[in-house]
């Protein structure tokens, strides 16, 4: 006990690939040593899976359904090398609140001071989306992550979905929240991906971490309900991984983002959207004649 | 030119009132699920409630018992059925929970009618009550729903809700005959205006006594769920005071083609019932013939006996040595505040100083009620401020010229200690009133009337030694 | 950890406690099933709480919320403000604890006066778009209205699922006012049974105003945790050259604040005085009288013994205990002779119940059944001397019918079918009506203290006879009304029948 663990949110869109970087970010710290906590904050409560060979967990919210009284320790698994997953968990689509019970499952593990117990040197909270309610908000808010990441790639939609998590960054920032620690720039396969991301970064005040190229080896190791760190350790990929790792642990300056506004993101997206279809029309003339 | 409206100008300027904000001080209303108070205030109906473990307790402890200790009735207080929905039903939804506890309320409750209630829990996650209700109703349950989220509005929003879900989920569609002489009265909030039983007693009573016939449809002059089953067969929809009921009238109208009569004023006294009694008659059609004869002959002898008292009184009111306030203020829902201040203007000659209505009436009511206090009197005009805020209603009241003498406030617990800081005389009209216990208690028509003459001057005279 | 004063929100009762709020049977059996009687417990039952089986059914009446509690106790300080974030329902109850504070104020002597709480009004937009704003304004609105020496700030069902960040806006604004802001998060729908809205109070008060490092020590002040009930303490404690300091309610910001300075906490019902009194001994040092209730002889006695004993004092308590027992036998026989063959029944909050009980036994009033709102299996401190059914049951003998049940009218039929009391106590509102419509009188325990200590037995008693003349209403009542309840369902035996154990 004693020692400050360093709590940590990634952000980003659903489908983005943000709980495999996230899950290999896991893996890649208990790889060099460290005590981590994985926290997934999506209903789906699929966030640690590849840490536990593929095999789904039951959640903090599937233990509060059954259970007048929850012992947190009983939503606590461990995985790869020891690290420990928790799945928030949350209602069916459609019904309920999953918002709510995001607050609700990281109120029970504080209140039940499991962190400290533990005696974790990181927690990692895997949040779905764009924040789109109060109880999505709660990791980035005083007294839980520092440090927050976005992943996202080149598409539009994943980065309006970054924008909006600046925005609730802005919000919180003043009143002893998270700040922003940078971007991930997810599938970034070429220059052109790049070009975008780092133009989106530059205009709201911010950076990227790290860039992990789309790859084939996290698909396969995906399939075997892996990681990359675990299912393939020498692979350049898991390289990549094991960089971004070391980059997010030594990170210690977050900042405020200068999210952009609803018109300023119309416009930026507008110009680079031009520049796309014209490299389209390029390309589909080179294929015309070829 | 009177010497009130001259007084009007005496007014402090805008600018010394605080600004306006959100924030509510002592209130003076409860939320929309409130309305399981207008449920309990049907014979034989009983609200089932799904929210928190707390709402239906505070709306019926606060409206119903801290308020003249009304008491919760057959199927009130802490009868109520409720969810108590807890974290699981936030997280995962409550609509089973729900179905359950109708399920088995069915089993153990003794009732007419069920009336769903949601409150903020249900109608934030978006449970869906029509779903777990409609199977009931199809078979043949008399159960209804309105979703009554405390956000949604106050319990004068929540009483039309309710209304309005039992017109169109239980009364359900008419095209039959209307009959001539069947009104159907909407006019005071059950339980939030405290002497809303003995009022609709007294209303009900001079109506039927000009020759009508009432479905008063909440209280314990009401027939219950029959007495609603008819409301369609009526000839028409008697609305009375400024706005409430309004909205249920013009419904009526819209669905069942029946016609409203909208009386502003809640008739207190000789003159002001004989007013409305007449209006209504003559919107009834009975303007001549041996029904209108009974009926004149109801008001003249309603009128004598009212007056043989009214006299009797003067002998107070004229001879009594130690003086009687003149000026007033009242603090209180539309309903009882326009009432009053026509009753204690025009027949007792006392002088208006200050008027709040606290209810928060929609905007579209607004300028015609400003309008009937330009009006109060032949001679006598007077303003009319709208405010929710006791905070700011008191700061009004230290405000305001009273003139020489102590004031008379009518209002509620909240002016109790600023009357005796203003060393004036509190009377408890409205919500909340608890230094009263209320039964069977009116201050409106003919008879009650007279009680508040009583009431009045006992607290006066009471107070001189 | 035993108390986690690290996060603003407080944990519920069932979490720390165990908590049940439904459970039939013996009191003996409900007492061997709880903590102190199991001693050690298997793992999962974590650092306190112990798992009892309990009864859980489709059909439930309204109950209470820890908002209400946080009401009747943040909302009672006098020079505090309770702000309710929430929309204006919440904001009802405003009616009766202002009832309750005002005579509960004139009862102690106190300059009367409305309580301040504000309402920040949220509205259909503010669930969408959040309600921070509107609280802060509304903070400002207090802080220029009243100036007061705190601002609590009550959470509600609507903030705490839209997930309104109140501790952000009670940070800043308590650095910009200089005076605590007070975030209580009592959310109706986060604990099954309302006293965890006294935790949550009492939980703020220890985080943010209880003084942290007092410089002086007062070694004759002892906290007293209350409600409003009248003065029967100081008398009590003077007697042992002590002085009282009543909390939470109707006391000052200062006089909290001052509670770590005392010499030790007692309390009059643990169910209300658990949280409060361990975390003053756990954060402050302040010792926590660990004895049974000061109900009934025994149990009087042995918490004067404690209270001397703590603050060094023996001698005077002996004193005072033996006179008082000379005092009050003569006058307790003629009580139980006027009391023969009269029955009783305790409908009251949990602890409360354990000792009116011992009361009522002390009376010679038969007692063979009662109706508890909730159960503790354990209070904080976890110390056995707390345990007050284990007190009731070794002092008095078996309860036959104890029932848990959080104010279930429908089920309280059944339960006075089974034991046909002459009289019931009790404390909060539903139940008393259902039992005038059946012809039997209740006493409603307004004044709480009514029957702490030696007198307080004496009160009781003729408080019962009272009532009993009362009996001639209800029986009049009762062959005019009809309950509101089916045929079917007044002829079952069992008040649980549609339950299942969980």
């Amino acid at each position: 006990m004693g020692k400050k663990t360093k709590q940590i949110a990634i952000y980003g869109k659903g489908g983005i690939g943000k709980s495999t970087t996230t899950s290999n970010i896991s893996a890649a710290l208990v790889e060099a040593g460290y005590k981590v906590m994985q926290f997934g904050c999506d209903p789906k409560a699929d966030s640690t899976n590849t840490l536990r060979g593929g095999e789904y967990i039951p959640s903090v919210l599937d233990l509060l359904r059954e259970n007048s009284r929850v012992d947190a320790h009983d939503a606590i698994f461990q995985g790869f090398r020891g690290v420990y997953c928790v799945e928030a968990g949350g209602p069916q689509p459609g019904v309920g609140c999953a918002g709510r019970g995001i607050i609700t499952a990281v109120q029970l593990l504080k209140q039940q001071d499991i962190f400290e117990e533990l005696d974790l040197d990181y927690v990692i909270f895997d949040v779905l989306g764009d924040v789109v309610c109060g109880g999505f908000a709660v990791p980035v808010r005083e007294g839980i992550a520092e440090h927050v990441f976005t992943i996202s790639s080149a598409d539009f939609m994943a980065i309006y979905a970054a924008n909006n998590l600046f925005r609730g960054i802005q919000t919180y920032s003043n009143k002893g929240g998270a700040l922003l620690g940078g971007v991930i720039a997810n599938s970034i396969n070429t220059d052109f991906h790049r070009e975008i991301i780092d133009d989106f970064v530059e205009k709201t005040q911010t950076q990227v971490v790290e860039y992990v190229p789309r790859s084939l080896t996290v698909t396969q190791a995906e399939l075997q309900g892996k990681t990359t760190i675990e299912a393939a350790p020498h692979s350049e990929q898991a390289g990549i991984y094991r960089r971004l790792a070391k980059r997010i642990a030594g990170h210690t300056e977050s900042k405020v983002p200068s999210p952009l506004d609803a018109k300023e993101l119309r416009a930026w997206s507008a110009g680079w959207a031009d520049q796309l279809i014209e490299i389209e029309r390029r390309s589909e003339r080179l294929v015309a004649n070829a | 030119m009177s010497i009130v409206e001259t007084k009007i100008r005496d007014l402090p300027p805008a600018s010394l009132a605080p600004a306006k904000t959100n924030s509510i001080e002592q209130i003076r209303y409860g939320c929309a699920i409130g309305a399981l108070q207008s449920v309990a205030a049907i014979p034989r109906a009983i609200p089932i409630t799904h929210c928190g473990p707390g709402c239906a307790d505070k709306q019926f402890m606060n409206l119903a018992f801290y308020n003249g200790f009304q008491g919760g009735g057959y199927g009130g207080g802490a009868v109520v059925p409720s969810t108590n929905a807890s974290e699981r039903e936030v997280v995962f939804g409550g609509a089973e929970r729900l179905s359950e506890l109708i399920e088995s309320g069915l089993k153990i409750l003794d009732a007419d009618l069920f009336v769903v209630l949601t409150g903020c829990i249900s109608d934030l996650v978006g449970d869906d009550i029509g779903a777990v209700v409609r199977p009931f109703q199809e078979r043949g349950i008399p159960i209804v729903y309105a979703e009554t989220g405390g956000f949604k509005g106050n319990n004068f929003t929540g009483h039309e809700l309710v209304t309005r879900a039992i017109i169109d989920q239980f009364v359900g569609d008419y095209a039959g005959e209307q009959q001539t002489g069947v009104v159907n009265l909407w006019s005071l909030l059950p339980y939030h205006n405290t002497f809303w039983r003995g009022d609709l007693t007294e209303i009900k009573r001079v109506l039927e006594g000009a020759g009508l016939q009432v479905n008063v449809l909440f209280g314990p002059e009401s027939k219950g769920v029959s007495e609603w089953k008819a409301i369609p067969t009526a000839q028409f929809n008697l609305v009375v005071g400024p706005w409430l009921g309004l909205s249920t009238a013009r419904h009526l109208e819209h669905k069942y083609g029946q016609p409203f009569l909208h009386v502003p004023v809640l008739p207190i006294g000789s003159n002001e019932t004989a007013r409305f009694l007449r209006e209504v008659l003559d919107f009834a059609g009975i303007t001549a013939g041996p029904a209108r004869d009974k009926a004149e002959a109801f008001i003249a002898d309603e009128e004598a006996r009212y007056y043989k008292y009214l006299e009797d009184f003067t002998d107070f009111y004229a001879e009594y040595w130690w003086g009687l306030p003149a000026k007033f203020a009242v603090i209180g829902d539309a309903t009882y505040n326009l009432a009053l201040t026509r009753f204690l203007v025009n027949q007792l000659g006392l002088i208006p100083a200050r008027q709040i209505i606290t209810d928060n009436p929609p905007d579209e009511f607004r300028e015609e009620i400003r309008a009937q206090y330009r009006r109060i009197a032949d001679d006598v005009a007077t303003e009319v401020d709208f405010e929710e805020d006791s905070y700011a209603i008191h700061q009004s009241l230290r405000q305001t010229d009273f003139g020489h003498k102590p004031p008379i406030i009518f209002g509620t617990t909240w002016e109790r200690d600023l009357a005796k800081e203003l060393k004036g005389v509190i009377i408890e009209v409205g919500f909340p009133t608890s230094y009263e216990v209320v039964l069977s208690r009116s201050y409106v028509g003919y008879r009650g009337a007279l009680t508040l003459l009583e009431k009045i001057y006992s607290t006066i005279v009471s107070r001189s030694a | 950890m035993p108390i986690n004063l690290k996060t603003a929100v407080v944990e519920t009762r069932e979490q720390r406690l165990g908590t049940i709020i439904g459970w039939d049977g013996k009191a003996s059996d409900l007492s061997h099933e709880s903590a102190y009687a199991r001693g050690g417990c298997a793992s999962k039952c974590g650092p306190k709480a112990r798992r009892i089986c309990e009864l859980r059914g489709p059909f439930t009446q309204g109950s209470i919320c820890s908002e209400q509690m946080v009401e009747c106790q943040a909302g009672n300080v006098r020079d505090a403000v309770l702000i309710q974030h929430s929309p204006i329902g919440c904001g009802a109850g405003q009616v009766i604890y202002n009832s309750i504070f005002r005579n509960g104020l004139a009862m102690r002597g106190l300059p009367v006066q409305n309580l301040h709480l504000i309402s920040t009004n949220l509205r259909e937009k503010d669930m969408v778009f959040g309600g921070i704003a509107k609280l802060e304004q509304t903070i400002r609105d207090a802080w220029e209205r009243h100036h007061p020496k705190a601002i609590f700030i009550g959470t509600s069902c609507a903030t705490g699922i839209i997930g309104d960040d109140v501790e952000s806006v009670a940070t800043a604004l308590e650095a910009e006012l200089g005076i605590p802001v007070i975030p209580l998060h009592c959310e109706g729908f986060k604990s099954k049974h309302w006293s965890t809205g006294f935790d949550a109070t009492q939980h703020g008060i220890l985080r943010q105003i209880v003084r942290k490092n007092p410089e002086k020590k007062q070694e004759d002040l002892v906290n007293v945790i209350n409600l409003w009930g009248s003065d029967v303490f100081s008398p009590i404690l003077g007697e042992l050259g002590l002085r009282v300091n009543y909390v939470v309610d109707m006391a000052t910001v200062d006089e909290l604040a001052q509670m770590s300075e005392a010499a030790a906490t007692v309390g009059f019902c643990y169910t209300l005085s658990s949280y409060l009194a361990a975390g003053l001994e756990q954060e402050f040092g302040v010792p926590e009288v660990k004895a049974p209730m000061p109900y009934g002889f025994a149990g009087t006695d042995a918490w004067l013994r404690e209270i001397a004993r703590v603050t060094n004092r023996e001698g005077k308590a002996e004193d005072y205990i033996r006179n008082e027992h000379a005092r009050v036998k003569p006058k307790l026989a003629e009580l139980r002779e006027k009391l023969k063959g009269k029955k009783g029944y305790v409908a009251t909050g949990s602890a409360y119940a354990h000792g009116l009980i011992g009361v009522l036994r002390e009376l010679g009033v038969e007692v063979d059944g009662s109706l508890v709102f909730h159960h503790d299996p354990v209070y904080d401190s976890q110390d056995p001397r707390e345990d007050s059914l284990a007190h009731l049951i070794d002092q008095y003998g078996e309860v036959d019918n104890f029932t848990v049940g959080n104010r279930q009218q429908y089920q309280f039929f059944a339960l006075l079918q089974r034991v046909k009391p002459d009289f019931i106590i009790i404390r909060h509102n539903g139940l008393a009506p259902l039992a005038a419509r059946l012809g039997i009188p209740a006493i409603p325990l307004g004044d709480e203290h009514h029957a702490v200590g030696y007198q307080g037995m004496l009160n009781l008693g003729e408080s019962i006879l009272d009532v009993l003349a009362h009996k001639k209403y209800h029986q009049d009542l009762a062959a005019h009304t009809k309950l509101p309840y089916k045929k079917w369902w007044l002829d079952q035996k069992d008040p649980f029948l549609f339950a299942r154990s969980v």
